[in-house]
């Protein structure tokens, strides 16, 4: 027995070159009722999120066959109606499609699927994340506010003669908290981003920890176009593996500055170019200099190849190394330099993966390992001596099931100076490696431990390691 | 009695319909069903989900992330509901007005509408919306695959 008459469904038609669906029948009442009875079948009790999922289903089905119900009875007054009038509907232009775009005159509930209006205003949303690390570490790296002993930095591990043993640190300065913004435009998605961290410095451990916010984001793109400040272009953000601690291994890219960039696709993969904040570093007899004498910008360009089995990106760097001075007897010097890298991820089987980066250039200098190596050296002078560096990282990460995994990380980077002119005690070498456990009981949360092993060896034979074990948890909302 | 044999090769159609995606195309009916991308569907899911823990990308970078791989879910989708809709046609015995015929091609229908629901967030770039949809989208799926998949 059929309880009520089949109704035929118009749904919008399909964008793009898919091949037309073929017309679909009419749903009888009694679908609800199958619906029904199939739903209060016996089912294994462990089931029930998914029984419930069902049921709303069942009851999404008895609301569409209502609104049908109402739709169908719309229709036919209108067409009455139009009858009356001397003209029909489908006549004046007003076909299934656009019938149904209009609201049914005794349904106060939209149909979501034929709404073509774009959302008004900006679509604004903020998150962040609740970062906690507990860390031991077998020596102290200080540092302004102890961010050494809480980050790896390889620069800052101690060398014989220096820093303590043994000292436990906690913190959460690794939280963050960001906003974000699409605006639909008559031309495209403007989207904008802001993101803040707490290792802006400040604070101390005595009473409240009360760290200084410290921008890491602030950027807006239009279709390909970047304008603001994020991660270089120069870096593959895909390879950077997934390790406790925040700073990651020995010998990675990981430098955010101000930049312009451009990224266009083609059939092949994308390509970046991009002008980015130019920023000098040099060793002098007396230490470390960064130099504010820069005239152009840092030139990126990267080409990046991605399919099914992952991706890996090929990059370039041309930079203008500059030194002026006020003093009479300094000459000004520039030199030009360059670096390339390549880096990616590849997937094996259905959840590993590898993880690389390689990066070699005679200006890569504070791009690679946080501003271990200056990109040269300064003589008495004012000449400057470009400075060869050389890093990179392979990272496995094995997933145990879909919830924890495991990444095991080495790393490494080496400068080579020249000791005629360079000091003897500046850095020579790094590595590092990362073993840690990781478990996500939900999407949005994370825990684990990890032990992370870290080298530093300096250009006058002098060298020292670190041992640091670290829990962590995360929590992204 | 009648009902159990439709029921059989509904379920062996769908185990069938769930194989890989490298089987060769052929030009029988059942050859549609080989080709259905459920396992795709399932591995692009599995990527999605695992954009989550993704740590160091902007959440503007994986909102653009998610819509590539929202793309590549509506498009599979939709395959997988084309050759849905083909099931009770191919399927020898079927009563097209069975009370699991009915269903399957309801829950059928919502995939669609939910998939067109999808295509639409993306065109508009409405990422908020894309979250909601995708979260709909993994329900009917899993309520079709409790009714159906005896497996």
């Amino acid at each position: 027995m059929i309880l009520f008459p089949a109704i035929p469904l118009s749904l919008p038609a399909r964008s793009g070159n898919r091949p037309p669906r073929i017309q679909r029948r009419g749903i009888p009442a009694y679908t609800v009722l199958f619906a029904l009875i199939v739903t209060a079948s016996p089912l294994p009790a462990e089931e029930d999120g998914e029984i419930s999922a069902i049921q709303r289903e069942v009851g999404d089905l008895r609301r569409r066959l209502e609104e049908l119900e109402a739709r169908l009875q719309f229709l036919l007054e209108k067409k009455e109606a139009a009858a009356e009038a001397g003209t029909v509907p489908g006549e004046t232009g007003t076909d299934d499609r656009m019938a149904a775009t209009e609201k049914p005159a005794t349904n106060n509930e939209r149909i979501e699927v034929v709404n073509t209006e774009p959302p008004p205003g900006p679509d604004i949303s903020a998150g962040g994340r609740i970062y906690f690390d507990a860390i031991y570490n077998s020596r102290s790296g200080g540092g302004g506010s102890n961010r050494a002993d809480q980050a790896f930095n390889p620069a800052a591990i101690p060398v014989e003669g220096s820093g303590e043993d043994h000292q436990t640190a906690y913190s959460a300065r690794d939280s963050r908290l960001w906003v974000k913004a699409h605006s639909p435009t008559a031309i495209g998605d403007l989207a904008g981003y802001i993101e803040i961290d707490f290792v802006g410095g400040g604070g101390n451990e005595r009473v409240s920890n009360s760290y200084n916010p410290r921008l890491r984001h602030a950027y807006a793109v239009y279709k390909g176009l970047t304008l603001g400040q994020t991660y270089t272009g120069f870096l593959n953000l895909s390879a950077y593996p997934e390790t406790n601690d925040s700073n990651g291994p020995a010998g990675i890219l990981n430098i955010r500055q101000p930049l312009l960039r451009y990224q266009h696709p083609f059939h092949w993969g994308d390509l970046t170019l991009g002008l980015e904040q130019p920023e000098t570093t040099l060793t002098t007899a007396g230490g470390s200099l960064a130099v504010d004498d820069d005239r152009v910008p840092d030139i990126v360009t990267r080409l990046d190849f991605s399919g099914d089995w992952g991706n890996w990106s090929l990059a370039g760097l041309i930079r203008q190394i500059r030194h002026d001075s006020a003093e009479a007897f300094v000459a000004a010097d520039s030199q030009w330099g360059g670096a390339v890298s390549a880096s990616g991820r590849i997937y094996i089987g259905d959840r590993d993966n590898l993880r690389f980066s390689l990066a070699y250039g005679n200006a890569l200098g504070r791009y690679l390992s946080f501003n271990s190596f200056d990109d040269g050296v300064l003589d008495g002078r004012g000449n400057i001596t470009l400075t060869d560096v050389l890093g990179g990282f392979l990272s496995y990460q094995h997933w145990w099931d879909e919830t924890l995994r495991s990444s095991l990380t080495v790393g490494y980077a080496r400068a080579d100076h020249d000791l005629l002119i360079a000091p003897a005690e500046i850095n020579k070498s790094f590595y590092s490696a990362h073993i840690n456990l990781l478990w996500s009981p939900t999407l949005n949360t994370s825990i684990g431990i990890e032990w992370l092993y870290g080298h530093r060896k300096l250009e006058d034979g002098r060298d020292g390691e670190l041992n640091r074990f670290q829990f962590t948890s995360s929590y992204k909302f | 009695m009648k009902i159990l044999p439709c029921l059989l090769l509904i379920v062996f159609s769908l185990a069938r319909a769930d194989e890989s995606v490298t089987r060769a195309p052929a030009s029988d009916s059942h050859a549609v069903l080989n080709a259905v991308h459920s396992s795709e569907l399932r591995t692009i899911m599995a990527r999605l989900n695992r954009l989550s823990y993704e740590r160091e990308y902007p959440e503007l970078e994986l909102d653009r992330m998610r819509a590539e791989q929202i793309r590549a879910l509506v498009d599979a989708a939709l395959e997988l509901d084309r050759s849905a809709e083909r099931l009770p046609d191919i399927t020898e015995g079927m009563e097209p007005e069975s009370e699991e015929s009915i269903t399957f091609r309801a829950l059928s229908r919502q995939l669609y509408q939910e998939t067109v629901n999808l295509e639409k967030h993306l065109d508009d770039a409405d990422h908020s919306a894309l979250k909601a949809g995708y979260r709909r989208l993994q329900h009917t799926c899993n309520a079709c695959h409790k009714l159906f998949r005896r497996q």
